[in-house]
């Protein structure tokens, strides 16, 4: 497998910076992207396309990389890039699309269409997306849509079938740690194994992620290994989850409670990201096994909770409750 | 739905018990003209009910606006939620006249028209 | 003065300054103008703030006469009432005819309240009066259908004061505004209107009360309204906690005004303040978390029949829990989340603006942002100045974001 870069000399971020900038320089979802590619011969050929999987697998790549490709040097001029949950309701989504389709259109010549990418699209309610269809509608003679979205089945039926669907399955370990060394070389980092094991325990298949976390873990010096890596995991994590579980299972539940809304709010962390914080740190703690096997029970249990509810904080007071709890019922067992 | 103007709406005939009862509520009847009217609204539940047994329909009082006199309901009236006297037969301010720019001062001067003629008469 | 209060700056002084009850007005007027001896006496009732007593003392003043005003607080007994009101209304026919005018009105505020007792002796010195007077006689009630009243009624002509529209309400307190200088978000006032529920007086005192810096804002009148309801929280959570029995339990939720929303966060926020035992806590926390899953169903499925459900693991799925005994608390309102969400806005809007400088540059959304770059630029500020130089001005990052981005990761 060979990962080439076309470097983009101006973007700090590494995210950006190797960000692919053709369809060929995207190392996996071999199928997907030559079905993409055959579109990039015959533009006008090319319906509005789905582009659903998990987070920091390429789809807002693969996006970028057919506007750069499809409509040449002025493409920035020719695409609108929306985010749903950014966006203030459908109606502002109309509005952009208008105000961009009214602009964007004086300069067609010979540019197929107007590329419109709106991300995060499960995150509109039904009634919205049903809006955003006859906006499709509207547009479909010079716009064509790309969706990406996290589950194609969070999205309505009628918008499915006006779209050709395309699925992006977590990357391996491998294609992430492929892409790793590709930078750490570029960037005249040493990158040790157990350094990317260590980034890829962190994020999965999250490959945004583990950009990031090797870059920020270049700012303490040239040499990444696991240690370095555990450093940075540790210093990005706010330092709030670990006292708030502390708190709760030393059966304080007021202040536990109360760094619970601090990242909440101040950190603005979702509820989702914190049980999932909350699962790591549990394993990190010095208590005996079966009791970790025991609260990571408990866990599982909220963060289905959290899915089925309507409150994030009541989800995850509730699930504080249930340590402070869990530490008396202990204490009474041993 | 029928609206009822205070000042003056026709019946058709009633019965002497009837009769009896609205001019008891604070209904006043015009032999000449064979005209009722709401002498006093403060049994207006009552004249309400009454009245909608009468007419067998719902009763809504007209209100009138006292900046441009003219006549409306309370559904057209955007407090209509919240009103604390919602349908009793009043002086208000209409729609068009709450949303003109200067309705504080349209209102103060009706208000002082009304007392300036009511003293002088 | 600054602490005036505005509901006494801007009593009005001219009859027609007097806002709402136009027709009230106009029959009390009438009345006064045509009294002579042996006239009726009035009685104006209704609800408070609507405006009978600012009726009486201007009018008084605007006909020349001189008031002469008792009521409930400043006069407790009959007795009392009885030797002033007595030689003032025995004012002589004469006097008053050669100076037309020049007399006295005799003003008896809140009579409901002066005679709400067993006082039958008093109200027959009071119809007494009445009946011989020489001057004019005002009575004042908010509810003159006490069986005590009965002959007064009769002696008198009654006059009925209703709650003031809210338009008119509207229309004072713009017309305050503009006086004190005061800008306002026009929602602001409907807000007031509807919260006075039609009542003058208190209009003006919240419009006093929310009034910061001359400015009235929206939000600050909402806040007023959770003041109010603070009484009917601690009434609702006493209910909920130490119901007898389910069916109470619901009852207690159903009988406040607090919408199930609001009810819920109120639950959870006062929940450890009422239950230190942590079993007990838990399970009741089991029940609210419980209520929430039902609450996010009919959010997904607009299936509203589930509501019952949710608000039986609220309310009773949290009284039947078997706990020892404990009494009622203080209870917090509104839910201390809220306030939160207050106290850390001006860093909230931070964060945002930064998520927003990266989100444009990253493709990402802001969300996104917050959860993937932002804890990674924190570690990155607070290790390598130079990177996190050349990061801000990539993301066009202003002073007080870099100074925001430095903070968080030094804090950690």
């Amino acid at each position: 497998m060979e990962v080439t870069f076309t470097r983009k000399e101006d973007a700090v971020m590494w995210v950006e910076k190797y960000r692919p900038k053709s369809l060929d320089e995207i190392i996996n979802h071999k199928k997907t992207i030559k079905s993409l590619k055959s579109f990039l011969n015959t533009p006008r050929t090319m319906p509005h396309l789905l582009f659903a999987g998990p987070a920091g697998t390429g789809k807002t790549s693969a996006a970028l990389c057919i506007a750069r490709q499809l409509l040449g040097r002025t493409w920035r001029d020719h695409t609108l890039e929306l985010n749903a949950s950014d966006e203030r309701g459908i109606q502002m989504v109309r509005e952009r699309v208008k105000t961009f389709s009214r602009h964007a259109t004086g300069t067609l010549g010979n540019i197929p269409f107007n590329l419109i990418i709106l991300d995060e699209s499960d995150q509109m309610t039904k009634n919205a997306q049903t809006a955003l269809r006859r906006i499709m509608e509207a547009n479909s003679r010079i716009s064509r849509f790309i969706l990406i979205c996290n589950y194609s089945s969070k999205i309505i039926p009628p918008i499915q079938s006006r779209c050709a669907i395309f699925r992006f399955s977590a990357l391996s370990h491998e294609d992430v740690a492929e892409y790793l060394f590709k930078i750490s070389e570029k960037e005249g980092l040493t990158l040790s194994k157990d350094g990317v094991k260590a980034i890829i325990d962190f994020c999965r298949g999250d490959l945004r992620r583990a950009i990031n976390t090797l870059q920020t873990a270049s700012t303490l010096g040239k040499d990444v290994d696991e240690k370095v890596v555990l450093q940075i995991v540790g210093q990005a994590s706010p330092k709030e989850v670990l006292e708030m579980i502390e708190k709760a299972l030393s059966g304080n539940f007021l202040e536990a409670r109360a760094k619970l809304y601090e990242l909440l709010n101040k950190y603005g962390l979702s509820g989702t990201d914190i049980i999932r914080q909350i699962h790591r740190e549990v394993f990190n703690l010095d208590l005996d096994e079966r009791a970790k096997v025991e609260l990571a029970d408990i866990i599982g249990e909220y963060d289905f909770r959290l899915v089925e509810g309507a409150n994030e904080d009541v989800q995850l007071s509730a699930l504080l409750a249930q340590f402070t709890k869990f530490n008396v019922e202990r204490g009474n067992r041993n | 739905m029928k609206v009822i103007t205070t000042e003056g709406f026709k019946l058709p005939y009633l019965g002497k018990e009837r009769y009896i009862e609205l001019l008891r509520i604070g209904v006043r009847y015009e032999k000449k003209t064979r005209t009722f009217f709401i002498q006093d609204i403060s049994n207006v539940d009552q004249i309400k009910k009454v009245l909608s047994e009468i007419l067998k329909d719902d009763i809504a009082f007209a209100q009138k606006c006292i900046i441009c006199k003219s006549r409306f309901v309370c559904e057209e009236c955007e407090f209509t939620d919240y009103c604390e006297t919602k349908n009793i037969p009043m002086l208000c301010i209409c729609r068009a006249c709450y949303s003109k720019t200067d309705f504080v001062e349209e209102y103060f001067a009706s208000l002082k028209n009304q007392i300036n003629n009511h003293i002088a008469s | 003065m600054p602490d005036e209060m505005w509901s006494e700056k801007y009593r009005p002084v001219h009859l027609y300054q007097i806002i709402g009850n136009e027709k009230a007005k106009l029959t009390f007027i009438t009345w006064l103008k045509h009294w002579k001896p042996g006239s009726k006496s009035v009685l104006l009732y209704g609800p408070p703030g609507t405006g009978k007593t600012t009726l009486v003392q201007v009018a008084s003043n605007e006909f020349g006469y001189k008031l002469i005003e008792m009521n409930a607080s400043d006069v407790r007994t009959k007795t009392a009432i009885m030797s002033t009101a007595g030689p003032i209304a025995r004012e002589s026919s004469l006097y008053v005819t050669l100076y037309k005018g020049a007399g006295s009105i005799l003003f008896l505020d809140e009579v409901d309240g002066i005679f709400g007792r067993e006082d039958r002796g008093g109200i027959g010195g009071l119809l007494k009066i009445i009946d011989e007077t020489n001057v004019p006689i005002i009575l004042a009630a908010n509810d003159p259908w006490k069986p005590k009243l009965r002959l007064l009624r009769r002696s008198c002509e009654m006059i009925r004061f209703y709650y003031v529209r809210p338009s008119k309400i509207i229309a004072l307190l713009k017309r305050i505004c503009q006086e004190e200088g005061v800008e306002a978000e026009a929602k602001a006032f409907a807000f007031l209107a509807e919260k006075s529920r039609g009542d003058v007086r208190s209009a003006i005192n919240d419009l006093q009360s929310v009034i910061g810096e001359k400015v009235l804002k929206v939000q600050d009148v909402k806040r007023l309204g959770m003041r109010d309801r603070k009484i009917d929280v601690q009434e609702a959570l006493t209910g909920i906690f130490f119901a007898k029995n389910v069916k109470e339990a619901i009852q207690s939720f159903n009988n406040s005004r607090i919408d199930y929303e609001m009810m819920l966060h109120t639950i959870h926020d006062n929940l450890p303040l009422q239950y230190s035992d942590p079993i007990v806590l838990a399970s009741a926390y089991n029940a609210i978390s419980r209520a929430d899953i039902f609450f996010g169903r009919i959010a997904r499925t607009q299936n509203w029949s589930l509501l019952k459900y949710a608000i039986e693991q609220m309310t009773a799925g949290i009284s039947t829990i078997k706990k020892e005994k404990t009494s009622p608390v203080h209870y917090r309102f509104p839910p201390s989340k809220i306030m939160m969400l207050g106290r850390t806005k001006s860093e909230r809007n931070l964060r945002r603006g930064i998520c927003e400088r990266v989100g444009l540059k990253c493709h990402v959304s802001r969300k996104a942002a917050n959860t993937d770059f932002l804890p990674f630029l924190k570690v990155i500020f607070n290790n390598d100045t130079d990177l996190a130089s050349e990061i801000s001005s990539w993301l066009t990052l202003d002073d007080e974001m870099i100074g925001y981005l430095e903070d968080i990761g030094r804090n950690n």
